[in-house]
């Protein structure tokens, strides 16, 4: 899946927010998108996921216009800021109300994508006692499960320790190379430099700076 | 239509979950102001009027509501709390699930599903469902109350309780069975209204704004009769039932539904065109 972006602009109460972004995301390409806090990264994952209108420019998706021809991407999988969840359900459960409006998994496959990021299917424990790094975790699980063609990822090491920064890099590579197209923010550059193929630096809400990075500095590949 | 379905039962199951403390204290609600009418008809028999009262006398005291206020009559305007607190209770009830579900684990579902409106109109017929749910509360408990204690079985209110209400100077009690049903089927109606505008408006802005509007419209309509004020609806003792320039139940039903539809449609509409951010509440 691929997206386009064009000129596009957001100002939300007289403030802009960003500010003329162009950028490419081809198929199976992982995008990361570098910045200090405020720079717009979140806001950027917020447009492509079809959450907040555009006051001038496009997003296309697979040449399907947002906000004309579709309203959100027809298959993504979102991690924006926090992971949001039912806090008195398990976090199997959490997954299995959010897979029950596609409808395309078994029981076995929500199993199987919690243990995945290195949590417990049989864990009673309700979403409200988990820590920071399973919360995390699960966010990350819900992205992911269906496999989406495409994969918005907002600071999704956050909280995660080295085990599960070593999980969330993996699976990242499994996802490349099954084509989806994956961005994300980050506001650690190693971690960016080692799982993408490109990278945006927004600072202030416009794009500041792009790396192409080279198959040779491409640690995820090795 | 598939997925507006999974967000109902989901909602219908979530959000029955996040507000069962509030539904016990409306069941608490719905015994206390019977028992309070009881409590005041046995002051009436220590005063020496003795009368038997009817089921319809119950209703009566819910829905009763009061006198709007009236420059040149001497006596004070007073707020109905009867009629206004259980309003408000069932319009919190269903303040903050829609919003919480937006800001969370509902704004991933209404992704995944491809469509706001889906997600949208699945909010929609939950309040519907909820306020039927809540009318039921309430016509059960009092109805169970009202026969325990022996009253008659007549829908039909008493001049009693209309004297025991202070309203016995206004309120003509020459009506039918049928006249009350056709009351009282408007309360459900024009509650739905209420809570839908109230809905679409705590989605579109805040969820206290959307409660600060419905407690100025219970407020502003309990001071005047202006007949497009919703709240007229909800008071028997401004309805044609009862009094004679009151507002007429097919009046009611025509304002709640237009209400509701055009809560139903600009809602969906602005939610469509919207961000999804973050509010405080």
């Amino acid at each position: 899946m691929s997206v386009e972006i064009n000129n596009l602009n957001k100002t939300i109460h007289g403030v802009t927010i960003l500010s003329n972004i162009s950028m490419s995301m081809p198929s199976g390409c992982v995008t990361g998108l570098a910045g200090v806090n405020g720079s717009g990264k979140t806001m950027l994952m917020r447009a492509v996921a079809g959450l907040i209108r555009l006051n001038s420019g496009t997003i296309d998706i697979d040449g399907k216009r947002l906000w004309r021809d579709i309203s959100f991407p027809p298959s993504v999988g979102v991690l924006i800021e926090n992971p949001a969840f039912l806090n008195d359900r398990t976090g199997l459960e959490n997954l299995r109300i959010l897979a029950s409006i596609k409808d395309l998994l078994q029981e076995d496959d929500l199993r199987q994508v919690i243990k995945e990021v290195g949590l417990d299917p049989d864990d009673k424990r309700k979403f409200r006692k988990y820590s920071l790094g399973m919360k995390q975790r699960l966010g990350i699980a819900a992205a992911i499960m269906e496999r989406p063609d495409l994969l918005l990822l907002d600071e999704p090491t956050n909280a995660l320790d080295s085990d599960g920064v070593a999980m969330f890099k993996r699976i990242i590579a499994r996802e490349r190379e099954r084509g989806a197209t994956c961005v994300i923010s980050c506001h650690d550059a190693s971690i960016l430099r080692e799982l993408s193929d490109q990278i945006y630096y927004l600072a202030e809400g416009h794009i500041d700076g792009y790396e192409k990075l080279e198959p040779a500095t491409h640690l995820a590949r090795s | 239509m598939s997925r507006f379905f999974k967000f109902f039962m989901l909602d219908i199951r979530e959000g029955w979950r996040r507000s069962l403390a509030w539904w016990l204290v409306a069941a608490g609600v719905f015994l206390i102001l019977p028992v309070a009418f009881y409590l005041s008809t046995l002051n009436l028999r220590a005063e020496g009027i003795a009368a038997q009262f009817t089921l319809g006398d119950y209703y009566f005291n819910l829905t009763a509501g009061g006198l709007a206020y009236d420059p040149t009559s001497s006596t004070p305007f007073t707020l109905p709390i009867s009629w206004f607190a259980p309003i408000l209770l069932l319009a919190y009830i269903t303040l903050w699930y829609p919003y919480h579900d937006l800001m969370g684990s509902g704004k991933t579902m209404m992704i995944a599903s491809g469509s706001r409106w889906s997600w949208w109109l699945a909010k929609c017929a939950w309040i519907i469902v909820y306020v039927c749910i809540y009318c039921l509360i309430g016509f059960v408990l009092t109805t169970f109350f009202a026969l325990i204690i022996g009253c008659d079985h007549s829908f039909i209110a008493t001049d009693t309780s209309a004297l025991l209400l202070r309203f016995d100077s206004v309120i003509n009690f020459d009506v039918t069975s049928y006249d009350i049903m056709s009351f009282l089927y408007v309360v459900p109606v024009v509650l739905c209204a209420l809570c839908m505008l109230q809905l679409a408006i705590s989605l579109l802005f805040r969820p206290l704004w959307g409660y600060v509007v419905t407690i100025s419209i219970l407020f502003v309509s309990a001071f005047s009769g202006n007949h497009f004020l919703l709240g007229n609806s909800l008071m028997a003792i401004r309805s044609t039932v009862y009094v004679a320039d009151g507002v007429s139940p097919l009046w009611s039903t025509c304002l709640g539904l237009i209400a509701i539809v055009a809560s139903v449609v600009i809602g969906g509409y602005f939610l469509t065109k919207t961000d999804i951010l973050e509010k405080e509440a």
